[in-house]
């Protein structure tokens, strides 16, 4: 069996193939097969032709004897066996398949696709299935083609739920991408009014004669209403194209031939003989439901049509697709397909009449609505998915893996203050800061003698005492406590600064001008200016004994403050200070800027020829001597912190 | 100007136009009705139920008048004859003149006045094929209900005994008894070879399954069924199906606020029609099959042709000009219109 050396002979090595092929059939092993192919003289690529080839040959040797389906299927087995052990090319099961399928009747078809399911997983694996969609893909449809759709209803659903079950979900070749309909489908029906026979009747009655104009009887049984049958059918028209309904002309028919059917619909209600009885018996199993590709559309039929409650789901879930379509932005529509808002409002109120009839139609009519309200729903979502170019499925692994950087944690004032000892606040803008700064401490500045506007005794009733005191001759009327204003003032003022004003007296209340001048006398006397330098010095006196005590309490605080300071912080030692700049480095001109250094300061310092950690120590050094109380070393990290020199600043912070 | 006039009188008569009867033809090709007016309108239903079927074969082929002195309540036919009463004398006329559209009075009965200056209505005919020949039942409103062979024109028998006019009358046991309800709320059973006493008498309003005493005690239509074992009477009280041999009310047919004008048994229902624009079809049972909206706010008849297979419709008639005719018992498939 070696073939000559040299030229590799195809018809000698395909017959040698074939013969052996036969054999591992017979056998249902590979092993000799194995054995054989590896000895075979001759190139990989030439014998994988060969290989191939012969795969095919066998087949055809094997479906013109008629071996049977069993035989098929296990030599198909054979093949993926080949293929998996890698001694034939993927192609050759699926050339093989549909060889198969393109000789052998339906019947067997049937059969043989079987097993084509049951290999699902193996299509999908990685071996087989990139090779092999394009294969399937066009047996399956050459199937269908060959099989009719009334006939082999089952088979057809078969081979559909293999294509679905095999390919990916975002699959696009068997999509309806420009949502086009299938315009073929017509439905006929008998739309001829029939001529009215007119011919004379010969045949005499006993009971009557008929008169002229009178029809013939026709040869029906049960009267039919053709008004109801005509408009019925004429729907299907519109639902074969709902492109038509957007044209005013047709849309009119449209709505009074469904007002129509939905009316009789309404009136006809379904009995329920069915549930009836299935509550007497026990439950029983769902029969199989009836199915039918095409309406059938004999007028005679209709009365039994309208009973049937199978008859009037398909019809309303019809009416619900149509609406849905209408009402639907897909993205291959016309632009002059729109509805006006009145149709809108139509369909609205006939999809509300048509849920409620399909929940009145028996068996189960409400778990039918919400089925197709659940369906129709999701095809909103298939629609969408189709507008916007049906993009894949898979979630694809985010880029995007850079650490997003550190950010800086915002300050917050409350540390801020820690850090400077109460002193500074640092308001992010330097107007702000510096109105802030002023005077940090909100109660001080609330207490400061700027914000004194309470006059004092003195102040207000100078002017008042002078004018009673009898030598100024002051005259009545021109006194100041004749003014309404004054009055009150000055009863305001007695009464947050003069004790006399809370003494009891046991004269009866006097005339207010005649209260406050008795008032004024009184003040007058206690008045530091009217006594003369006696009650100053006292009140001088007084004053000073207030303001050392002032004084002697601004130190111990100061001196608690300096004592906590030195608790609490590191004093900025010039040891300190020579660490710290030898770590900021050339960075001193940004410490500079955060240090509240001027810029002319600053280029000062640049202009000076020094190095840049003593220039960071100059800087340092001036900046705590300017500012004693604000150089803190808290202060100071907070600043290193700002301007990016944070792990400088960790040296700084206090051990815990 | 005149004929504007007639134009809208024409129309206001037609918004007042109440069909209180209608009639089959012996052969099932025609529907006949009467009004208030006391006109008969004659209609070829076979020409209705065609397929070119339009607005010019929905209105009647033939009317004329048959009643001067008022409306005609009641329609009956015998092979022959089409029997009309009403306000007046209970008429006769022949269904091939009918249909030859020149129908002529074949022969009339006077209603007995029993006192001067009444005359009594005849509310309700009922027809029964004896040996001896047709006789023909009318209650009347003078609380009686009479009897005449139809042959020979006498009147063979009276009933007194109810308190208050008679609302309808039905025949049983093949025409021997013969069933009448009436005002006073008594349905009473009379022995027609006897006469005298009524051989029953049912009281629905003392009966606390079908009183609705709220509603009155007036008992409007009664009716047998074929096996002689029910009669379904109905009005004020409830709708209610009787058993004949106890003579007590089995079941009630709930509808709740509606009198009920006319009752039938047809194969295995049970249709009524009342103060509601309703067609109601009842199983023997007490429970709704359908409930059929029609076009007139009250129905008087309802009507089922049975004597033709072809055109077998189901017609209801009320307080409207027209005439629902159903194909489909389910829905009614269009209107005559009583427009003459």
């Amino acid at each position: 069996m070696a073939a000559t050396d040299g030229v590799f002979d195809f018809c000698e090595a395909r017959r040698a193939f074939n013969e052996v092929i036969h054999n591992v059939v017979n056998e249902n092993t590979l092993d000799t097969y194995k054995n054989f192919v590896d000895n075979y003289n001759a190139s990989e690529s030439e014998k994988r032709v060969t290989i191939d080839q012969s795969f095919r040959d066998v087949l055809r040797e094997l479906t013109s004897a008629d071996r049977g389906c069993n035989v098929y299927k296990n030599f198909i087995c054979l093949t993926i066996e080949a293929v998996t052990s890698e001694l034939c090319t993927p192609t050759v099961p699926f050339m093989c398949l549909t060889d198969i399928f393109d000789v052998i009747p339906i019947d067997q078809c049937e059969d043989m696709f079987g097993l084509v399911e049951d290999k699902v997983s193996v299509w999908k694996s990685q071996v087989f299935y990139d090779t092999g969609k394009n294969f399937l893909l066009r047996m399956c449809n050459d199937l269908l083609r060959r099989l009719s759709k009334s006939q082999n209803t089952v088979f057809c659903g078969r081979i559909q739920l293999f294509l679905s079950r095999l390919f990916p979900l975002a699959e696009k070749s068997a999509l309806n991408l420009m949502s086009q309909f299938n315009l073929e489908n017509i439905t006929l029906y008998s739309q001829i009014k029939p001529e009215p026979n007119t011919e004379e009747n010969g045949k005499t009655d006993d009971k009557m004669e008929t008169g002229d104009g009178e029809i013939e009887d026709n040869k029906t049984d049960t009267p039919i209403d053709y008004n109801l049958y005509r408009k019925f059918w004429s729907l299907q028209d519109f639902f074969r194209k709902p492109g038509q309904c957007y044209e005013k002309k047709f849309w009119v028919n449209f709505v009074a031939n469904s007002d129509a059917v939905l009316e009789a619909f309404n009136s006809s209600k379904l009995d329920d003989l069915k549930a009836s009885k299935k509550k007497i018996d026990q439950r029983r199993q769902q029969e199989p439901d009836a199915f039918f590709a095409k309406y059938l559309t004999s007028e005679k039929l209709l009365n039994l049509q309208l009973n049937d409650s199978n008859f009037r789901r398909y019809v309303l879930v019809q009416f619900l697709i149509i609406f849905q379509y209408l009402n639907a932005p897909v993205k291959f529509k016309n632009q002059a397909s729109v509805l006006s808002d009145d149709q809108s409002n139509w369909i609205k109120s006939s999809t509300e009449k048509i849920y409620q009839l399909i929940k009145e139609t028996p068996p189960d009519g409400e778990k039918f609505a919400k089925t197709v309200e659940h369906i129709l729903g999701r095809e909103e979502f298939w629609n969408k998915w189709k507008n916007d170019a049906c993009p894949d499925f898979e979630r694809k692994v985010s880029e995007d893996t850079k650490k997003p950087q550190r950010r800086a944690k915002r300050r917050r004032i409350g540390d801020d203050l820690q850090a400077s000892g109460g002193k500074v606040i640092k308001m992010g803008h330097p107007e702000l800061t510096r109105l802030w700064n002023l005077n940090p401490n909100n109660m001080d500045a609330c207490k400061a003698e700027e914000r004194m506007f309470l006059p004092t005794l003195e102040d207000f009733f100078q002017d008042a005492i002078e004018q009673n005191d009898p030598d100024a001759q002051v005259e009545e009327e021109y006194k100041l406590t004749n003014d309404q204003t004054f009055q009150w003032k000055a009863l305001r003022l007695l009464a947050r600064r003069s004790p006399q004003f809370f003494t009891n007296s046991t004269t009866p209340a006097q005339e207010l001008k005649s209260y406050l001048n008795s008032m004024l006398s009184k003040l007058a006397k206690q008045m530091p200016s009217q006594q003369g330098e006696e009650m100053k010095t006292d009140v001088e006196d007084e004053e000073g004994i207030k303001e050392t005590q002032d004084d002697e309490d601004i130190k111990q605080s100061d001196q608690g403050k300096e004592e906590d300071t030195e608790n609490k912080e590191i004093v900025l030692s010039k040891k300190v200070i020579r660490d710290i700049s030898e770590k900021i480095g050339k960075d001193w001109k940004k410490l500079a800027v955060e240090l509240s250094f001027e810029e002319d300061e600053i280029s000062y310092f640049m202009s000076e020829e020094q190095p840049e950690v003593e220039k960071a120590v100059k800087i340092l050094t001036i900046w705590i001597e300017n500012e004693p109380e604000k150089a803190t070393a808290s202060a100071l990290s907070v600043a290193l912190k700002e301007v990016g020199l944070s792990d400088v600043a960790d040296t700084l912070s206090p051990p815990v | 100007m005149k004929e504007q006039n007639s134009d809208s009188l024409s129309k206001r008569k037609l918004l007042h136009t109440t069909v209180y009867s209608q009639c089959f033809s012996p052969c099932g090709k025609y529907l006949v009705a009467a009004n208030n007016f006391g006109d008969i309108a004659v209609y070829s239903l076979v020409a209705a139920l065609a397929p070119n079927a339009d607005d010019g074969t929905r209105k009647p082929i033939y009317s004329f008048k048959a009643s001067t002195e008022g409306s005609i309540y009641s329609l009956l036919s015998t092979e022959t004859l089409l029997i009309s009463a009403g306000n007046g004398d209970i008429c006769a006329w022949k269904w091939s003149e009918i249909l030859d559209k020149a129908a002529k009075l074949v022969w009339s009965i006077k209603v007995p006045q029993l006192q001067a200056y009444t005359n009594p209505e005849i509310n309700s005919l009922a027809l029964s094929k004896q040996e001896t020949g047709l006789q023909l039942f009318a209650g009347s409103g003078d609380n009686n209900v009479y009897t005449w062979d139809i042959e020979s024109g006498q009147q063979t028998n009276s009933f007194s005994g109810h308190k208050d006019y008679v609302h309808c009358v039905c025949t049983k046991n093949s025409g021997r008894e013969c069933v009448s309800a009436s005002e006073d709320g008594t349905v009473r059973i009379w022995d027609c070879r006897v006469g005298g006493e009524a051989i029953h008498v049912l009281e629905p309003n003392k009966h606390d399954l079908t009183a609705r005493l709220d509603m009155g005690k007036w008992v409007g239509c009664v009716t047998c069924d074929n096996n002689e074992d029910w009669l379904t009477l109905g009005g004020a009280p409830h709708l209610s199906s009787w058993h004949l041999r106890s003579l007590e009310p089995i079941c009630i047919f709930n509808s709740p606020g509606v009198t009920h004008n006319y009752v039938s048994f047809y194969e295995d229902t049970i249709l009524s029609g009342g103060s509601e624009g309703y067609v109601n079809h009842w199983y023997v049972n007490g429970e709704v099959k359908r409930k059929v909206p029609c076009s007139a706010a009250n129905v008087f008849n309802i009507n089922v042709n049975t004597g033709s297979e072809n055109n077998k419709v189901l017609c209801v008639a009320g307080s409207s000009p027209k005439i629902d005719v159903c194909t489909n018992f389910g829905y009614t498939a269009f209107s005559l219109l009583f427009a003459l």
